[in-house]
């Protein structure tokens, strides 16, 4: 006579396996980086250009990481920069901001306050009126991550 | 509508570069945070800022969640005439927060 034994140590390790599979988010591969950029410019050559991307070497947080992106470029000249996009290879999400400079702007500079996923390289475009586009990268250290919080955190 | 605080100059000399602050009050939620009961928050978010003076755009942003709680922009415009300097904050289910300031141009 055979009996059915009781769940044992396997099943209750494979089931406790099964649902401790904690979701992470996904990073952006620069795959992803270079598509996030053909949505935003369109399928055009970007070239190495003067950017000038001010931000702190070290982030002790990546909540909130100041940062300047500048171009030294007079608003009235025939290649004035129209708009700049950030984008960043290890968030979640490749694109960070994309800003539009008006005919009233004084010059191309942005500040604010950005979210970062770990120590990376951020990588900026412009798009200048005559439709050329320019690009500088920048490598921040990232203490801590933005979006570390886990759910066994709780 | 959002708490804002802007800071722009009382008076400015004609073509001077004057240097604009603005900032809203916005948890600017990306979706990958959890409340203490373990659920995730939806993403929630500003998506679009917008300055202009005299009528003509300074700066137009589209935010996406890698955006800092509490976004502030720093930027600079071209004081030419007195007139106002219009703030608008549109977030992602359409609510407008609109802030204004006057430049007074000697």
């Amino acid at each position: 006579m055979t009996k059915n034994p009781p769940p044992g140590r396997r099943a209750f390790l494979a089931g406790l396996a099964a649902i401790t599979v904690v979701p992470l988010p996904a990073f952006a591969t620069p795959d992803e980086v270079a598509a996030a950029i053909l949505a935003t410019f369109g399928d055009r050559p970007v070239s190495d250009g003067p950017i000038t991307i001010e931000a702190p070497p070290l982030a002790e947080t990546g909540n909130s990481v100041p940062i300047t992106i500048r171009v030294d470029r007079p608003m009235a000249a025939a290649d004035r920069i129209l708009r700049v996009a950030l984008f960043s290879e290890m968030n979640p999400r490749p694109k960070v901001f994309e800003a539009a400079f008006g005919p009233a702007a004084a010059e191309a500079r942005v500040t604010t306050n950005i979210r970062l996923n770990g120590t990376q390289t951020i990588l900026c475009v412009a798009e200048a009126a005559d439709g050329t586009l320019i690009r500088a990268a920048q490598e921040i250290r990232v203490v801590v991550g933005a979006c570390t919080t886990l759910e066994i955190q709780f | 509508m959002f708490n804002t605080r802007i800071r722009v100059p009382d008076q400015a000399t004609a073509g001077a570069f004057v240097e604009i602050r603005a900032m809203v009050m916005h948890p600017m939620d990306n979706g990958y945070s959890y409340t203490t009961q373990g659920t995730v928050i939806p993403v929630d978010i500003i998506t679009d800022f917008t300055c202009r003076y005299l009528g003509d755009e300074v700066i137009r942003v589209r935010l996406e969640p890698g955006i800092s709680a509490n976004p502030i922009f720093t930027f600079s415009l071209v004081a030419t005439a007195t007139g106002p300097v219009d703030f608008e904050w549109i977030d992602q289910h359409g609510t407008v927060t609109t802030a204004s300031a006057t430049l007074t141009v000697t």
